[in-house]
Formats: structure tokens, C-alpha cells, sequence
């Protein structure tokens, strides 16, 4: 079966949530986003399961927002995938935004008891 | 009753109109988006109380308008029957000197409302980041390796 138009808002929330659970630094809340044997491959590092996606967070400091656009996502059923763009900012200590980093994407995700998860997450980036 | 698709999509529509009323200096645009007894509130510049007061506080901001982009992503939903919350985020773009850079950011957490008009923001709070409790202050790195989480 296709996805729903309600699949796809459940997926972008589920990216947005992401962002706020990474850049507010909630261990938890950014753990919640994947599933229990999901794997994270970050540029800076790698995590396999709910333990160590809480420390991908914990262990990131400083003040980041991550911006997205131009998601694609595609699927069937409980399965999907998808690609988005980021951009990353830093807020110096003297007040000024810069641009960090861009990159892409690349999501596996499966929907686990009624619920959209990542269960890949690769981040590749443009740098 | 759980909000539907059409009502995420048409919130989502009233937070952009926000953005293109504010960036494009039109005051009719913005009094569209917020209920008559709205409340706005921000980290910086206080709380306005009143639809009115919120116009009027663009309104002398007009020299502003085609020098901002109010760039916006993340958003969060959450809601049931004529209610509703978003958390938004913020990136002011600043378009001076025929140059684009990053200004301001911050984080919207609205209250929507639902009446015969259609969703319309009745609270607005922006929290300009550097303004919250516990911000530590970073270096905005040169991008590298280490720099997309």
C-alpha cells in the first residue's frame, strides 16, 4: 500500500522532532526517533541502539539548529525511505550566526507499533 | 478529534503567511493571521497585547521590509479539535548590501485556534537563541569534518 498523505506529515515531524530533540540536547527525546536496533552514522560519530544514540547528544555541546529542505520520501507500507537537505548553524559567543555545515540525509525508516522510526540514519555531508 | 491533514497543512500555510507579511511589509497580511485577541511576546522586544498592538509594532518596523527573509523549519504539531500548538524554528536572513547572511534565529511555540475564519494564531512567543536560560556560546566553526552531527 502507498504511503498515506498522513505517512508523509508523520515523516517530516519525525525529522523535525529530530532537530529539536538535537539542537535542545534531549538525549531521550532524539533516542525516541529511531528504533530500538537503529543505527546512526554521523559525521563526527557512529551509534548502534538506544544507549548510544542518548550519548550522541549528551556527549554534544554548544548551541546548533539544524535547518531542512527539499525532502523526498518514498514507500510502502510500514517501509520508507527518504533524502533531505541540511544546513547546520552555530551561534558564536559574539553573537553572530555562521553557516557549519551542509549535507544530506539518507533515512531508512520503518513504522513500529502505529509509529514512523528512523531506523538508518546517514548523514552525508557536502564538506 | 484528532487534527487532519488539512488542518497541519493549512496551520503550516498560517505560520508562512506570518513570515511573507513580515518580510514584505504588508500590515493587512499579518492582521489576517492572528485573532483578534492574540498575543505576541518576544524575548527581545517585550509582549504586545491585541491584534492591533501586534500590527502597530510592525507597522513601525516597515523600513525593515524587503531587507528581511524569515526562513523557518522543523515544525511540530500538535493539537485536537480547534486547538492547537506549534513549535517552530527561526532563521532571520539578513538582506542588506545586496549580500545575503544568517541574522537572528530563535524558536516560535504558538497557540493556534480554529473559528469560522479558519486557524489563526491567538499566542506567539519567540525566543531569540543566545536569550534562553542555559545558552553556552559557541564559536561558529568553519565548516569541516566534525561539523554535521
Amino acid at each position: 500500500m502507498p504511503l498515506s498523505v498522513d505517512d508523509r506529515l508523520e515523516i517530516l515531524e519525525l525529522m523535525a522532532r529530530y532537530n529539536h530533540c538535537a539542537d535542545g540536547g534531549d538525549g531521550e527525546g532524539f533516542a525516541d526517533t529511531f528504533t530500538a536496533d537503529a543505527l546512526f552514522e554521523g559525521s563526527m560519530s557512529s551509534a548502534r541502539g538506544r544507549a548510544e544514540l542518548v550519548q550522541v547528544i549528551a556527549s554534544g555541546g554548544g548551541l546548533w539548529k539544524h535547518w531542512l529542505n527539499s525532502p523526498i520520501i518514498e514507500g510502502d507500507g510500514d517501509h520508507a525511505t527518504a533524502k533531505v537537505y541540511l544546513v547546520r548553524t552555530g551561534l558564536g559567543e559574539d553573537g553572530e550566526i555562521g553557516l557549519v555545515a551542509s549535507g544530506t540525509y539518507h533515512d531508512t525508516l520503518a513504522r513500529i507499533d502505529g509509529e514512523w522510526k528512523f531506523t538508518h540514519r546517514k548523514v552525508h555531508p557536502d564538506q | 478529534m484528532p487534527l487532519s491533514c488539512d488542518d497541519r497543512l493549512d496551520i503550516l500555510e498560517v505560520a508562512a503567511r506570518y513570515c511573507r507579511a513580515l518580510d514584505r511589509g504588508d500590515p493587512e497580511g499579518l492582521e489576517a493571521v492572528f485573532t483578534e485577541d492574540a498575543v505576541w511576546e518576544s524575548s527581545a522586544r517585550g509582549q504586545r497585547r491585541g491584534r492591533a498592538a501586534i500590527v502597530d509594532e510592525f507597522r513601525a518596523r516597515a523600513a525593515q521590509a524587503h531587507t528581511r527573509k524569515h526562513w523557518t523549519s522543523n515544525p511540530v504539531i500538535e493539537g485536537d479539535g480547534d486547538h492547537a500548538s506549534l513549535t517552530l524554528d527561526l532563521l532571520v536572513l539578513h538582506l542588506d548590501d545586496g549580500d545575503v547572511r544568517p541574522g537572528t534565529s530563535g524558536v516560535y511555540e504558538d497557540r493556534l485556534r480554529r473559528d469560522e475564519a479558519g486557524w489563526r494564531i491567538a499566542y506567539r512567543k519567540i525566543t531569540v537563541d543566545g536569550q534562553r536560560a542555559g545558552f553556552r556560546g559557541v564559536p561558529a566553526q568553519p565548516a569541516g569534518k566534525d561539523a554535521t552531527r
